[in-house]
């Protein structure tokens, strides 16, 4: 996206502007509080909606409603409308937005879809620099520099990702510990039928056997529900009736909760209660040592990077003195290790509670269904309630069980209701009625029959065990992949961010050395990929490492701000805006430097548009002499007032400016137009060739002073340069010098013959009296002049190199002129 | 945010297809299970293979 024409109206400062940066780079200056900045407001609240400077840190009470629009007038005043060149439309798109309706554009709905992948970029800050955001790159801390730099990248989806795949992780985690508990309950029903506390292969494959022989079959080797009646037939029933039910199972389920509920279990139960209380209270007393658990595997990482000598996290980038952040780190360690050990503790002492609980439970469970099938008094029916009861607070303890830290202390179980959870009071009278209540009712069984249904019990419940192993091996798998896929990913995202990071520092330290090469041996800045963050290294006149704020000056810190910008600007999405705004950023920076950057932009960004602002002439006028401005996309806010906002002037091509003038047969105007623009221009011819000016305290120079000083370095480095060409021999390039002081000599001849109609102490009354047809020779003299000092093809100015020091060379920023000063017999 | 929102984002991609290319060669991810994650990670990336997994479990076979 290019800009081509923005239009603004009553918007922070500007009352009514209409500027053409006409897709080129642009230069928009003046004084502090010409309204500058309200043009940088303008496009990002035309392309966004929003005004960045208005929201972030320190903007507490400032609003786009309240301080957006131009002060006095109202949103609906306040309207900024943009002509830009999109990818992938022909002609140039419109786009309006007025500030009381920020969400709406208007423009057709395929520029909507464009423009929001743009305005995306935009805020997050992609296309605008401010002084702001420089100490938000540069100044911060690694992990806070890749935080922005992320937001900046549009990376934060891939921490989004992350978090989803550890998300995913510990709800797989936790499907896999519920489904080893669902296994544990699926045993202690098997259990039931085979009367045992402990689930045994064994002994289960022993009594299927038993029931086989008693119905005349074979014995099996492989525990597999489908398998237990393989080859076997139904007894026929006694007297030929079904039973209600099988005395000698129900005899059995009655004496397992005899058993399940025996005193020394009980105590047993409520003593690991004790423990669990003691050990979880203790934890709930140090809750760092859970959450030093969860950061063991960081800190043990961390670790690797430390040794005694480390002054810096590895992780975070705090500074620490020397050897406390090894001793602080295996102190963590230390605690999380003591914390796994608790955990572990806590497990077994789970264990000893719920394994009884849940073999009590799965036999309460038998019983309800046993008891039930008896035809039996209001009592009994009574008494099934009171089982219910019981499974239920059962229930209740397993499930406190589960997450015993985060709820078994606050559940509501008492310690001393856990041994009565177990072996509640009168329940041994209740079984007593229900044995009592199967006796009257009880049915005689054949052997078989009874083998039978031994067998009907345990292939039942070992095929609800065989599926309940199905679903804890899946839930087994899928937390295994849950893993797997959390640490590729962590270790893929280190290695996309790290190339990405090392790709932004290569150009960093590209940009940064085209713009301080000459200092490279004093101040030496480096940016690192450093884990998960960006680190700077600056070096302060060898004298070792520092913060890049700590010791460096603004300007530095401003270029190494640009230079980052520039270099993480690539890494945006190719396409979506070729738009850069530089809002003020080399206010610090000095004049050098400035033309270094100038050397950046001009040959790194060829197929960008810099917008950019400054307050500063000099650094106005030279985009305009590094020819990375043209002459017209200067332009000059003056003269601010509440009323009329600043007063615009967009330059012409000062030949252009002045033909308008003789057009309108204003000699007057043209040949001040041509004396100002002069003066300028020699100007910085004089600061480009290194011309000696002669001093004045008074610290004001004009033409008077400019023009003889750049004419004569030039003639003194021509004639360098033809003397240099000699001495090497080189005819070819002789000849071309030959033939430029050929015309140095002319132009000069006739300037000399018309410098007297631009001069100052002469305009007021010769001026007036000139004629076009007067003034075309010295038009024509000094255009020739100028264009002696400019590169016939990019049309930048000739510089001396090096600037400082003595010259070498003399070039033009394309190259095309290069002349050679050195002689053989001093090179 | 919507992990089903989280797409076709040129670092996320490199990052997944890092990922699926290292899931090649492990055992936990047989060849049905590759394909299908690598059609998740296609039409909604790793979140919303981490959704299913997390959620639905089992069907991600079906």
């Amino acid at each position: 996206m290019r800009l081509i024409d923005l239009m603004v109206q009553n918007v922070r400062g500007l009352t009514d502007i209409h500027l053409q940066p006409d897709k080129k780079n642009t230069v928009i200056w003046g004084p502090n509080g010409a309204g500058k900045s309200g043009v940088v407001d303008a496009i990002d609240f035309v392309l966004t909606g929003r005004i960045s400077r208005l929201e972030g840190e320190g903007t507490r009470g400032i609003t786009l409603v309240q301080h957006g629009p131009h002060i006095d007038h109202d949103l609906e005043s306040a309207i900024v409308t943009a002509i830009v060149e999109l990818p992938g439309f022909v002609e140039p798109i419109t786009l309006t937005r007025c500030m009381a309706r920020p969400d709406e554009v208007s423009c057709c709905e395929e520029v909507k879809a464009n423009l929001s992948e743009i305005g995306a970029v935009v805020r997050k800050g992609g296309i605008i620099l401010t002084r702001r955001d420089i100490l938000r790159y540069i100044a911060a801390e690694a992990g806070t520099r890749a935080d922005e730099i992320q937001k900046l990248l549009n990376i934060e989806d891939i921490e989004a990702v992350r978090e989803s795949l550890y998300r995913a992780r510990t709800e797989l985690r936790r499907g896999e510990q519920n489904a080893k508990r669902a296994v544990d309950t699926a045993k202690a029903e098997v259990n039931v039928t085979l009367g045992a506390p402990q689930y045994n292969d064994e002994r289960l494959l022993e009594l299927v056997n038993e029931c086989r022989k008693k119905l005349g079959s074979g014995p099996i080797d492989v525990i597999q529900s489908t398998a237990f009646k393989k080859g076997l037939t139904p007894p026929a029933p006694h007297q030929d009736k079904q039973p209600a039910f099988n005395p000698t199972f129900f005899q059995q389920v009655i004496d397992n909760i005899r058993q399940g509920t025996r005193e020394d279990l009980t105590i047993g139960v409520a003593r690991a209660d004790q423990d669990l209380r003691l050990l979880l209270t203790d934890i709930k007393a140090h809750t760092d040592l859970l959450a030093e658990l969860e950061r063991l595997e960081l800190n043990t990482q961390a670790l690797r990077f430390v040794d005694d000598t480390t002054t810096k996290c590895p992780v975070c980038d705090a500074s620490w003195p020397e050897g406390y952040l090894k001793k602080h780190l295996e102190e963590k360690i230390a605690t999380a290790q003591e914390a796994e050990a608790t955990k572990k503790q806590v497990s077994e002492v789970v264990q000893s509670i719920a394994g009884p609980s849940r073999g009590l439970r799965a036999n309460i469970n038998s019983l309800i269904s046993v008891i039930s099938a008896i035809k039996a008094g209001e009592k009994v029916r009574d008494d099934i309630k009171t089982l219910s009861v019981w499974q239920y607070s059962l229930d209740k303890l397993l499930e406190m069980l589960t997450e015993p830290v985060a709820s078994y202390l606050d559940s509501g179980i008492t310690a001393p209701s856990v041994a009565r959870l177990l072996a509640p009071e009168g329940f041994e009278s209740l079984l007593v009625r229900f044995e009592e209540a199967a006796r009257k009712e009880s049915p005689v069984l054949t052997p078989q029959q009874i083998a039978w249904d031994t067998l009907s019990h345990l292939e039942e419940s070992v095929r609800a065990l065989e599926n309940r192993n199905r679903e804890k091996n899946a839930a087994s798998l899928y937390r295994s992949r849950g893993e797997i896929l959390y640490t590729e990913y962590e270790q893929a995202r280190e290695s996309v961010l790290r190339g990405l990071y090392t790709r932004i520092s290569g150009r960093f330290a590209e940009f940064y050395g085209l713009l301080h090469g000459d200092e490279k041996d004093s101040f030496n800045a480096q940016l690192h990929p450093d884990g998960a963050g960006l680190k700077f290294e600056v070096d302060f006149l060898g004298r070792g490492i520092h913060h890049p704020r700590a010791l460096h000056s603004e300007g530095h810190q401003d270029s190494m701000g640009v230079c980052l910008f520039l270099a993480l600007n690539e890494e945006l999405s190719e396409g979506k805006t070729d738009l850069i705004v530089l809002d003020d950023v080399m206010m610090s920076v000095d004049t050098s430097h400035r033309k270094d950057l100038c050397h950046v932009l001009r040959e790194k960004f060829p197929n960008h548009q810099f917008i950019i602002t400054t307050h500063d002439r000099t650094w106005a006028k030279q985009l305009k002499q590094e020819t990375v401005v043209e002459a017209q996309q200067v332009i000059e806010f003056t003269g601010w007032t509440i009323e009329t906002g600043p007063h615009v002037h967009q330059q012409l091509d000062l030949w252009q400016a002045i033909e308008k003038e003789i057009d309108r047969d204003n000699v007057s105007e043209a040949a001040f137009k041509l004396r100002k623009g002069s003066e300028d221009f020699f100007e910085s011819v004089c600061d480009a060739l290194g011309a000696e000016v002669l001093y004045n305290s008074a610290m004001q120079w004009q033409l008077d002073d400019w023009l003889p000083a750049a004419m004569e370095q030039y003639k003194v480095l021509l004639q360098r340069a033809r003397r240099a060409a000699k001495d090497w021999g080189n005819a070819e390039v002789l000849v071309v010098m030959d033939e430029m002081e050929s015309v140095r000599k002319q132009i000069y001849g006739r300037t000399y013959a018309e410098q007297w109609a631009i001069n100052a102490s002469v305009h007021y009354n010769n001026w007036e009296n000139m004629s076009r047809e007067d003034f075309s020779p010295v038009i024509d003299a000094f255009r020739d002049l100028h264009d002696l000092f400019v590169c016939s093809t990019c049309h930048g100015m000739l510089q001396k190199l090096p600037r400082k020091g003595a010259a070498e060379i003399v070039k033009c920023p394309c190259g095309k002129v290069n002349w050679n000063l050195k002689q053989k017999s001093v090179s | 945010m919507d992990q089903h929102e989280v797409v076709d984002l040129p670092l996320v991609e490199q990052i997944v297809n890092q990922v699926l290319e290292r899931l090649a060669g492990n055992s936990a991810f047989d060849a049905e299970t590759l394909t299908r994650l690598q059609e998740l990670a296609r039409s909604g990336g790793l979140a919303k293979y981490a959704q299913v997994i997390s959620s639905l479990g089992p069907d991600l076979e079906g």
